[in-house]
Order: C-alpha cells, then structure tokens, then sequence
C-alpha cells in the first residue's frame, strides 16, 4: 500500500463517519419530531401519545345516551364524583366553574373550546333529573353523566381513576371514595393530562393553553 | 337598685366572653350547597391563645340534624372521610377547618339554605363551655 493509499482509506474512513454521524443526527431529530419536548405543566401529568379510550356508553343528565362520539370533537375535562359529596367534589366543580368562565373570557377558536363533564360514580342516588339540577349550579357548560357500575369501572380503570361505592349500605347517608383528579381528553377522546389537586383555575387555564397550542 | 341591676347585667353579659376569651374563631363560612344538597360544610379558623389544650367535643345548629367533624384525606388514590370524636386545639396554637382537610358537616338540613344567610353554631368544648357563632353562607 503506497502512502497514497494509505491518505485515500483515511478520507474513505472519515466520510464514512461524517455521513454515520450525519444519519444519526438525522435519526435523532427525526425521533424528536415524533415525540416533541414535554409540556411543562404545572401540578399535571401529562400523556404522551394521549392514551386511546374505549368508552362505554353512559346516560346524560337529560336521559340522551352519551355515546363515545360525544367525547370527540372538542377537549372535554372530565371529573368523577357523586352528588352528595360534601367536600372535595363540590370544590373541584366550583374550580371548573370558574375555569369555564376564564376560558370563555379568552374567546378562544371554536376548536379549543372545551367541554365540562361530570361523571357520577353513584348512579344509585344520582338520577338524571337530579345531576341536571346538580351541574347546573356550577356552571351553564357542564354535562352530568353516569352510568352502570361495570360501564363506570371500565372507563376509570383506562384512565387510571379509582372509585368505591359500598355494595349494599346499611342506609342512603353512605359516603363514596373517588379520585379527586380532573381528565382532559382531547378532540380524538383520548386522555391527554390527568391534571392534580388541590385544584386552581387559573393554573388549569395555563396548563390547558399549553395542550390546546 | 337599679345600679346594683345594671352592674348585675353588665357581669352576667360578659361572663361567656370572659370563660371562653381563649379560643376565637376567625373567618368561620360556610359553602352554599348545590340544590338537593343532603349537607352543607362549615370551614374556620380555631385559635387558642390559652397554655392548655383545649377540645371541641361538639357542634350543634338549629334546622339540621346533626353537626359531625370530619376528616377529608386521600386513602389509596381515593378521597375518603374520616368522621372525628373530637378536634383539639393544642395551647397556644391554631387548627384550620379548610375544604380537603378538617371540616364540619352539617346533615339533613330542614330547608335549604342559600348564599348571604347566617346559620348560627353551637361549638361544645370538653369542659361543657359553649361558644356561638355566626357563620355566613357563601358561595364558594
């Protein structure tokens, strides 16, 4: 091998490693674009891919069946509770009230305008004429839903949400232990943050503006 | 005799202010319920500025069933209510009746009450003394 040779192997060797390293910037970036940098929310977990949710179909507050396509469409927050919870719900509804009135104050696009949806856990007690009269206090923008406690158990394992509702109470005065977490799924239906309590309105209008860009 | 009466008054008027001049509460309210609400929740401030413990054993109010003292707290990813005997206040120190944590409850009320009344409260300590309070209905 003359010393020619022996320069010519060397560039060989250099481009061959320029264009590896090239391929794998172009990889890298490439992967990038498919998975872009996390959100940073506040207090949220959020999911990336957003996590595809069989639902069931569940009865509305005005006795319509809330077929899975309802969730589709818009972004939806969704909350799980019952009716007669005395603390925590009641708090998470006044915070979503209040989320409803500041996102309409930003006159957001017709796309980014978010839906409200309440889904009872305790469809025992909480009929459709009653979540009606329920959700209604808190906000124009809330739907009340329920359904069968099978229905209700597969849509809140998917989510990641627990529940518990005593098989057979002594009496009607029995408490409910749920998730006190609020869901947001996206235009598709599926879950795409799992935002954390102690709940804020104003924090949930930053995360939700950081989801919907 | 009607001096002796006045002073008489004036003693008898400020005896509970006096036996219960260590324990104050601070901004005390209650959230207007939802309609068909079975109970409304009562939030305030306990302050005791005595050296002693001191024990509020119960709650009563005219037009409810029962006052009960919870706990709200989060029990495998759930959250749960603890129903309290007691709540103590500790010597010198303050406890926080806030929404997600201590609260009272306040059951089967017999009608249903709105935002801008006042329901009285009877609070019960271990030594049998009684405090009243006043507490507004708000919205939250």
């Amino acid at each position: 091998m003359t010393n020619q040779d022996k320069g010519m192997s060397k560039l060989g060797y250099a481009a061959v490693l320029v264009l590896f390293g090239a391929l794998g910037v172009g990889a890298f970036m490439l992967q990038a674009s498919r998975e872009p940098a996390p959100l940073e929310l506040e207090q949220a977990i959020e999911i990336n891919p957003a996590r595809n949710i069989l639902w069931s179909e569940l009865i509305a507050q005005d006795n319509s069946v809330f077929t899975p396509e309802h969730i589709k469409g818009k972004w939806t927050f969704l909350y799980m509770g019952y009716r007669s919870c005395p603390d925590a719900c009641p708090v998470a509804m006044a915070v979503l009230g209040k989320t409803a009135n500041g996102l309409s104050d930003l006159k957001l696009p017709t796309a980014q305008q978010p839906q409200f949806v309440f889904m009872s856990v305790d469809p025992r007690r909480d009929t459709p004429e009653l979540m009606a009269e329920y959700v209604a206090f808190f906000g124009e923008k809330f739907l009340g839903v329920t359904g069968d406690s099978v229905q209700l158990r597969a849509i809140s394992l998917q989510l990641g949400a627990v529940f518990y509702v005593p098989e057979e109470p002594e009496t009607d005065n029995y408490e409910v232990g749920h998730s006190d977490s609020i869901f947001l799924m996206n235009p598709e239906g599926r879950l795409r943050a799992i935002l954390r309590p102690p709940h804020n309105p104003e924090m949930i209008i930053r995360n939700y503006q950081k989801l919907v860009d | 005799m009607k001096k002796l009466n006045a002073i008489f008054m004036i003693v008898i008027l400020f005896i509970p202010a006096l036996v219960l001049a260590e324990i104050n509460v601070a901004a005390p309210w209650i959230a207007a319920p939802p309609p068909g609400s079975n109970v409304l929740v009562a939030y305030m401030e306990i302050q005791n500025t005595s050296d002693q413990d001191r024990t509020l054993v119960s709650v009563s109010a005219a037009e409810f069933e029962e006052v009960q003292m919870h706990r709200s707290g989060m029990h495998d990813g759930m959250m749960m209510m603890d129903q309290l005997d007691a709540i103590t206040i500790p010597a010198n120190a303050m406890v926080k009746l806030a929404s997600r944590g201590l609260h009272l409850m306040l059951m089967s009320p017999a009608r249903y009450f709105k935002a801008g009344e006042v329901i009285e409260l009877d609070l019960m300590f271990e030594d049998k003394q009684t405090l009243k309070i006043h507490v507004p209905v708000k919205k939250r």
